[in-house]
């Protein structure tokens, strides 16, 4: 993002204008990153809220760096503290089931309903597979796989060595493609796996 | 056998996911290209895996439902006291460093304390004055007769003895025990001749030496209040420290 660093100090200043040309610039990337750890656009809208309040309340304790990372660690520990709260609270756990379009995903014009149909579905499948995750696996996987950063930024969002990013892939993967493995013929005939 | 061919394939299987994306050592993706080469299962683990990523590749990235700008600042939320822990840090790093000069300090710059004179030997010392009479006055710090070094057990009866063998004696035990660098010795002079002698301090300045002088009780209340104030900054600084980890949950 152009000038950056000037709008991160002058949100260290108190100045809220400033804070919201960045939160205009991530909130995309924060909103995503909650909707795939989260499961469901309800919670993922709360959860950047957070993230977004708790980062203006701490930027003065900014001091440089890569600062979509520090954002986005803001977020994943609000996310963690609502996956928290869903565990506490049974009862309220179904609203963590995937919703059949979660995240308005646009129909493209040029895409039949039987396609974006599909399309959505896969989508919401995948949501169910990320969801059978635990969190830290669920997370390096949202990060590399879904939201597509580098092994080096993940392991600063998640606080953790390469190594341990690594290894947590690695095995979020492997129980992604047993999970998909079980719910295959719901898969498009490309992504089906051969068991 | 077949456990360990078990054990040493799946170390392949779990190197799969790192060799999708590259992130294996030139060597290792060696190794590993030429494992797939003749294995089969892995051949098969690795079109699943690739299949996997491209799947989670293809999910597109959502709408924000809204915008998330703050509409004004979050009431009594703002952690203000979140810009004092740099200077806190600070202040705290200072204290210590302070607070070890100053030890430090006082410990090599303090002079070697005085040999104390035996009690035993102090009215010994007095009496020989005494029966010295004249001009000479006091023997050196630790009376000794010539040619011999004094035992503190065997107090020598004090008697009477000429002034001319007196001085001699004074003189040579005067030159043999020369306050050597760093003892202190007192110098008086005697009332009849002027001469400076040195001089065994009586048993109360002896005590009085014992007791810290102003300078140093001084230097001891520095001490003291530096070691509170760097205690009181450093809890400070930890609670600081957890309030903004709570905050963050950087843990």
């Amino acid at each position: 993002m152009e000038n950056e660093a000037t709008f991160i100090q002058r949100s260290q200043r108190g100045d809220l204008d400033a804070f919201n040309q960045l939160v205009l610039h991530y909130q995309g990337q924060v909103y995503n990153l909650a909707l795939r750890m989260l499961g469901n656009q309800a919670s993922a809208a709360d959860a950047a809220q957070e993230a977004f309040i708790s980062a203006y309340q701490a930027i003065a304790s900014f001091h440089g760096g890569n600062f979509r990372s520090w954002l986005l660690r803001i977020t994943a520990n609000a996310c963690k503290d609502m996956m928290r709260s869903a565990r506490a609270r049974p009862s309220l756990s179904l609203e963590s089931l995937v919703e059949p379009n979660p995240g308005n995903i646009p129909q493209s014009s040029a895409e039949s309903p039987e396609d974006f149909a599909l399309r959505s579905e896969l989508g919401a499948e995948i949501q169910r597979g990320l969801d059978s995750l635990p969190a830290e696996q669920r997370l390096a996987v949202v990060l590399i796989d879904v939201q597509g950063y580098s092994y080096e930024e993940a392991a600063q969002v998640m606080g953790a060595s390469l190594g341990t990013v690594k290894s947590r892939l690695s095995r979020a993967r492997e129980r992604l493609r047993d999970y998909l493995r079980q719910h295959g013929e719901l898969l498009p005939a490309q992504f089906r796996l051969e068991g | 056998m077949r456990l360990f061919k078990a054990n040493n394939h799946r170390r392949w299987q779990r190197r799969l996911s790192a060799y999708v994306d590259g992130q294996l050592t030139p060597k290792e993706q060696a190794t590993m290209e030429a494992h797939l080469a003749g294995c089969q299962a892995c051949r098969h683990e690795l079109a699943d895996l690739r299949s996997v990523v491209s799947l989670l590749r293809s999910v597109p990235q959502a709408a924000v439902p809204r915008s998330f700008a703050l509409r004004q600042v979050p009431p009594a939320a703002r952690a203000w006291w979140l810009r004092y822990e740099t200077p806190l840090r600070f202040a705290t790093a200072t204290a210590a460093v302070l607070l070890v000069a100053l030890v430090a300090g006082d410990a090599l710059l303090k002079p070697p304390t005085t040999s104390l004179p035996n009690p035993a030997a102090a009215p010994e010392t007095e009496t020989q004055r005494s029966a010295a009479g004249g001009p000479e006055g006091a023997t050196a710090t630790t009376p000794t007769p010539a040619g011999g070094a004094a035992s503190l057990d065997a107090a020598p009866t004090p008697s009477p003895e000429p002034p001319a063998a007196m001085a001699a004696e004074s003189e040579a035990q005067d030159k043999a025990q020369e306050p050597g660098p760093g003892v202190t010795s007192l110098n008086l002079a005697s009332p009849e001749n002027g001469e400076a002698k040195p001089v065994v301090a009586a048993p109360e300045s002896a005590e009085n030496l014992l007791q810290p002088q102003e300078p140093e009780r001084n230097l001891l209340w520095a001490q003291a209040v530096l070691a509170a104030a760097l205690a009181l900054l450093l809890v400070l600084t930890l609670l600081l420290r957890r309030a903004r980890l709570r905050l963050f949950r950087l843990r």
